[in-house]
């Protein structure tokens, strides 16, 4: 348990450590994992969002869904840049998988509406 | 964002570019590789399929009498429904696969391959080649299930985080523009060329991530919802439904059996002038599906996918109702998708333009170039300031060796061992199609282990091995077929020629580099390189 | 024979703008006078343009836009091996750009 809250605050320091133990690397690949998954799925429930939005102006349903695919992918490189950026107080990574479960929840809930 | 300063912005744009990039290098490596291969797939297919060479002018093909031979052929076993590729210049052979009504010898379908002008029907190739196994690989692995799909999905995304960060991360790339120094320190050597290499291929390896996303982005979107349905139990979406919502469904049977006795080849014209009468340019199709062969609700499916001379994937099909000939629907593109055929259309390289081709090819192997750079500055970085190597190091080496030179080792295996079917020199009780997949993974492991077992020798030891299998790759397909590369060259079998000068290429350049790794060696053994302090992590 | 041609083109205003950063004249023409940088910037670049127009109007606008990005990434390559081994094939260029 030492170990780990020794690896963890190691994640603090935002310059690589160059001869890091083995628990280092595991948390950092964690860290890397964790945000890289969880800014997906917040692309994911933006995505449906974005194509109901598009779909209610007025464009059709495959069309809406395409383009929210595509600048959902452009999206996702801000959010993780976004993610490593903030000061690490703030727990970035756990504000993440936060987000990701809201957006995925309510982007499921609203989905019919981009089907019917 | 604004209260953060500009330094710490950087240095976490440097940590995610160092974390985002080591973590899957093995992985990255490999999809660049076999990426890069793949851009020559057909090309690799005919040196792997000997029976599909062919050296001639277009072939006249008959199609009907074609498709009699392959009903024929099934021995009586109904066959429900058919797919048809007429031959293209890169595939010089009419190409049937034949889903059958009931299982024979433990498949439900059928192949079929008419090479050339030969009526003599071909079976199912022996070799999985470049479209079977090279190409497939470099989007899901072969692993079994959809894993494969979302690992290589991912490594997409990282690599779309990859190519932004690099820009930050390394500063003084603009001012280092043109710049690379052979006669600095090996690090710094390392460093210019994966900046170099980064810099000029940028836009490429962005524009490849991306559009490989888009390919599956069905997939990859429909992810989380199916994940989310598991917890609250709804049904999932899959977005690639919706996206393609416009195409229409699969007709059901009929149940009534009629006579296929129109032939399919007027299906096809028809087709084609209605295209190019639409297009004002003369029209290919090249595919032709039959849905529901045999019954009263056979559907005749033309579609254009690849174009030929242009980028865009084509969106064109036209069902017909193979009975009436009524047209049942006719799709073209809209402006979403025709963005998304672009970007699809550039990163399958179906399109006939030779010199682009060569240059996506290149672009491959500049992205092979930075990826093992990247991964080497790493290490370096840490074996200088770690003096004995600790174990975290030594695995990451043993880990970048089996990933760079690793891999080419295995696929150098697999085009030897290739040449093993064409001599009838198998082991007992493995099958032809079995037979590369086998040797490539035992030697891909097989390099990670000696990498671990040698250390810093490991690199030279690999390129050495490289340069054996791919000389006599080469030297094998001569033995074996009798095509060498005067006969190749001269009789115009330039998918044969290119692949055998590519391997004596490949055989070159690693020789090269495993006497200059050998020499280098020579000079400092296992030396701890000087401490400059003016090289920061990452630059 | 046009990729060639357009890669020459390239190469050439690589190695102009190349040669417009004071570390690659040092390297190149130092005893010979100082580099004009504006007009090798300005050639350099109106060179690059000219090609993208170029290839555009031959081969369309999804090949000319694809074909100029390889074909100028592999110019800047070409140009940092040649500035690396053989700066000297690069004096002719710098003899256009010298201020006189």
């Amino acid at each position: 348990m030492a170990a780990l809250r020794e690896a963890s605050r190691a994640v603090d320091d935002s310059s690589p450590d160059r001869v890091a133990s083995v628990a280092y690397y595991a948390v950092q690949t964690a860290r890397l994992v964790a945000i890289l998954a969880g800014s997906f799925y917040i692309v994911a429930g933006l995505d449906i969002l974005f194509a109901r939005f598009l779909n209610w102006l007025g464009v059709s349903q495959a069309e809406a869904v395409t383009w929210a695919v595509m600048l959902g992918f452009l999206l996702y490189v801000g959010i993780v840049m976004w993610a490593f950026a903030a000061p690490v107080k703030h727990r970035p990574a756990s504000v993440i998988v936060f987000l990701a479960r809201v957006m995925t929840c309510v982007g499921i809930m609203l989905t019919p509406g981009v089907i019917s | 964002m604004s209260a953060f300063p500009k330094r710490d912005f950087r240095a976490s744009m440097t940590w995610l570019h160092s974390w985002a990039g080591i973590i899957p290098t093995l992985l990255f490596f490999a999809v660049f590789w076999m990426g890069t291969l793949s851009v020559f797939d057909k090309e690799i297919d005919r040196w792997m399929q000997p029976e599909s060479r062919y050296a001639g002018p277009p072939i006249a093909y008959d199609l009907d009498a074609s498709i009699e031979t392959f009903i024929g052929a099934q021995n009586g076993v109904e066959v429900t429904s058919l797919f048809i590729m007429p031959p293209k210049p890169r595939e010089p052979y009419l190409y049937f696969y034949g889903v059958l009504a009931e299982e024979v010898n433990g498949k439900t379908y059928s192949y079929g391959r008419f090479v050339g002008e030969s009526n003599e029907m071909l079976g199912e190739p022996q070799s999985l080649a470049g479209s079977g196994f090279i190409f497939p690989f470099h989007f899901k692995l072969h692993i079994p299930g959809n894993f494969g799909y979302y690992l290589i999905g991912a490594v997409a995304l990282a690599m779309l985080v990859l190519t932004v960060t690099g820009v930050i991360a390394h500063r003084k790339i603009i001012a280092d523009f043109f710049t690379f120094r052979p006669t600095r320190k090996a690090r710094r050597v390392t460093l210019d060329l994966h900046n170099l290499m980064g810099v000029v291929g940028l836009p490429f390896y962005f524009l490849f991530a991306l559009s490989g996303l888009y390919i599956f982005a069905g997939w990859f979107a429909a992810l989380p919802m199916q994940t989310v349905d598991g917890v609250m139990g709804k049904s999932p979406v899959a977005f690639l439904e919706l996206a393609d919502s416009q195409s229409p469904k699969r007709r059901p049977r009929a149940g009534q059996s009629i006579a296929m006795d129109k032939a399919i080849m007027p299906f096809k014209t028809q087709a084609e002038a209605l295209w190019s009468e639409r297009y004002g340019a003369p029209v290919m199709a090249d595919r032709v599906r039959i849905e529901h062969y045999g019954d009263a609700n056979a559907t005749v499916i033309v579609h254009r996918v690849f174009p030929g001379r242009r980028v865009t994937m084509a969106q064109d099909r036209i069902d017909f109702d193979y009975a009436t000939g009524t047209v049942l629907y006719d799709q073209q593109a809209t402006p979403a998708t025709a963005t998304r055929s672009w970007l699809e259309g550039l990163h399958f390289v179906q399109f006939e333009h030779w010199p682009l081709r060569w240059l996506f090819f290149a672009g491959g192997a500049a992205g092979c170039i930075l990826t093992a750079t990247g991964a080497l500055f790493w290490m370096r970085s840490r074996e200088k300031k770690a003096g004995a190597q600790p174990f975290n190091i030594r695995f990451v080496h043993a880990m970048t060796v089996g990933s760079v030179t690793g891999i080419m080792l295995a696929t150098g295996v697999f085009f030897v061992a290739n040449r093993f079917i064409a001599l009838g020199a198998l082991p007992p009780g493995i099958a032809p199609i079995e037979w590369e997949p086998i040797t490539f993974y035992i030697a891909w492991l097989l390099s990670f282990i000696h990498a671990a077992a040698r250390g810093r020798s490991a690199w030279m030891d690999q390129c050495f091995f490289i340069a054996i299998l791919s000389l006599s790759a080469a030297v094998l397909n001569w033995v074996t077929t009798g095509d060498h590369l005067i006969k190749t060259m001269t009789t115009g079998m330039w998918s044969i020629a290119g692949m055998d000068l590519l391997l004596l290429l490949t055989s070159a350049l690693s020789a090269w580099s495993a006497i200059h790794l050998r020499g280098k060696a020579r000079q400092r053994p296992f030396a701890v390189q000087g401490d400059d302090p003016a090289l920061q992590p990452a630059e | 024979m046009v990729v060639t041609a357009v890669f020459l083109l390239c190469a050439f205003s690589c190695s102009a703008l190349a040669l417009s950063q004071d570390r690659h004249w040092r390297i190149v023409a130092a005893q010979n006078g100082v580099a004009r940088k504006d007009v090798a910037r300005a050639l350099g670049w109106t060179l690059l343009i000219f090609s993208l127009v170029f290839l555009i109007w031959r081969e369309g606008p999804s090949f000319g836009v694809l074909l100029w990005g390889m074909i100028t990434a592999l110019a800047i390559f070409a140009t940092a091996i040649l500035l690396a081994y053989r700066p000297q094939l690069l004096k002719p260029i710098a003899a256009i750009l010298r201020r006189r």
